[in-house]
């Protein structure tokens, strides 16, 4: 009997008190309230000095006591620091599982996990997690049996220099319509703003990846978070593809895959190849798509 | 087998279309007083009413396509945006019809299909089309009808 043991990185500290996020903005509220009503303010009260700890107290209590042992085909989660409890999932009934990385997971070494589980249950037993970069890798290695199928599209490669200096050409038309050749610091943000979107293109472009064998195995980025998405072929939702008038000229599209899970977790692959997606989809998930 | 919307579908939407975009004519015509820059404002809203009831909602009923196979529903739909679903029949898990007044006097209902989060919404499908395509769908033993 294999048993493996795994504890929650520090930063799921973080994702236990975002249930309890108006304890932390009343006070910013309030401070700004009365600061505009009547010019002076009282930076913290007692009270929600006692809230605000007592917060904090328990999200520390409930990270500390997070405990995850996975023995042969079982995965068992316990966690609560004072009212305990203890999940024993199978793996076989697990739908999805999404792993999201962002800076802050870069900078702390840490994986943001979501599993989900089949079929709808309002009682929401999939859980959320942060986990140490090192055991994710442990528990979750990547499936890229076989080869990686040809999904990106190299004439897309255009579209990072392309569409952000179309969008910046209007905006900064529509600047200079309204506001003048002055005022050069709006004209800075948008170039920002286009810089932004160039290099998400280009981090979506170079990540962007799918692989079908007996799962799906799916790289997709949000922003600048690179996000990865396991999911038995057999426990495929819905495929959505989606094309802009851009994407039929150039002969691409976005495929948004969803599990069928609680939360219907999903992922999108921008800027993949129509003709090769759809074949692979067809083949091996036995489709009969046809655009 | 392939479902396609009927002419019967486009007169629905353009009725709706109608009543709302006169609904928000009146409106502004009221709120602005009745004065000139008010009719100016009118004209334009309904010029942009009619563009959008005779020339991208026909085009859209057009390019709206069903094709039902065996385990398997595809729905392609868009204008300027195309979009095709791919919903496998298993994963269906409810379907519900739906008719308003307007519809039921023009034998057309709307079907949503529930799937693991949110809706799948068919729009204005002839009641004798719509019975066909839940005959195929509720074929598969997974699939639980709702009227």
């Amino acid at each position: 009997m294999q048993k493996s043991t795994f504890k929650a990185h520090p930063l799921t500290v973080f994702i236990l008190m975002r249930s309890y996020w108006f304890i932390f903005a009343s006070p910013i509220l309030r401070i700004i309230v009365e600061y505009i009503a009547w010019g002076d303010t009282k930076i913290i009260s007692t009270t929600e000095a006692l809230a605000v700890s007592t917060v904090i107290f328990f999200a520390i209590c409930g990270w500390a006591s997070i405990r995850i042992d996975i023995v042969d085909d079982l995965v068992i989660i316990k966690r609560g620091g004072f009212i305990k409890s203890c999940s024993k999932i199978a793996v076989s009934k697990a739908s999805v599982i999404y792993l999201k990385r962002n800076f802050i997971d870069i900078l702390f070494k840490s994986v943001g996990c979501f599993v989900g589980l089949q079929a709808y249950n309002s009682d929401k037993s999939n859980f959320k997690i942060k986990l140490k970069h090192k055991d994710v890798n442990k528990m979750f290695p990547q499936n890229t049996n076989g080869d990686i199928y040809p999904v990106k599209s190299n004439r897309n490669r255009n579209r990072f220099f392309l569409a952000p200096m179309l969008i910046a050409l209007i905006l900064v038309s529509l600047k200079t319509a309204f506001l003048g050749v002055g005022e050069i610091w709006v004209t800075a943000i948008f170039l920002l703003i286009d810089a932004y979107y160039a290099v998400v293109c280009y981090y979506n472009y170079k990540k962007g990846q799918l692989h079908i064998q007996n799962n799906i195995y799916a790289v997709g980025v949000k922003g600048f978070s690179r996000c990865q998405f396991f999911c038995h072929k057999n426990k495929v939702g819905v495929i959505k593809i989606f094309q802009t008038p851009a994407d039929r000229r150039l002969k691409t599209c976005k495929i948004k895959i969803t599990a069928y899970s609680e939360d219907a977790k999903s992922i999108k692959i921008k800027n993949t190849n129509l003709k090769n997606a759809i074949d692979v989809i067809n083949e091996k998930l036995n489709l009969k798509i046809r655009v | 087998m392939t479902f396609v919307l009927s002419k019967k579908t486009l007169l629905v939407w353009q009725l709706r279309i109608a009543v709302a975009f006169v609904l928000v004519c009146l409106f502004l015509l009221l709120a602005f007083s009745f004065n000139v820059e008010s009719f100016i404002v009118v004209l334009a809203v309904l010029c942009l009413g009619l563009g959008f009831a005779l020339g991208y909602v026909p085009i859209y009923i057009k390019n709206y396509k069903i094709v039902a196979e065996k385990n398997c529903l595809y729905i392609s739909k868009g204008v300027i945006f195309n979009s095709l679903i791919v919903l496998p029949k298993l994963r269906m898990v409810i379907v519900k019809e739906i008719a308003t007044p307007l519809m039921r006097w023009l034998n057309v209902k709307i079907i949503m299909l529930k799937v693991a989060k949110g809706w799948i919404v068919i729009p204005d499908l002839e009641n004798q089309v719509a019975k066909q395509l839940l005959d195929l769908i509720s074929g598969d033993k997974n699939a639980k009808k709702h009227i």
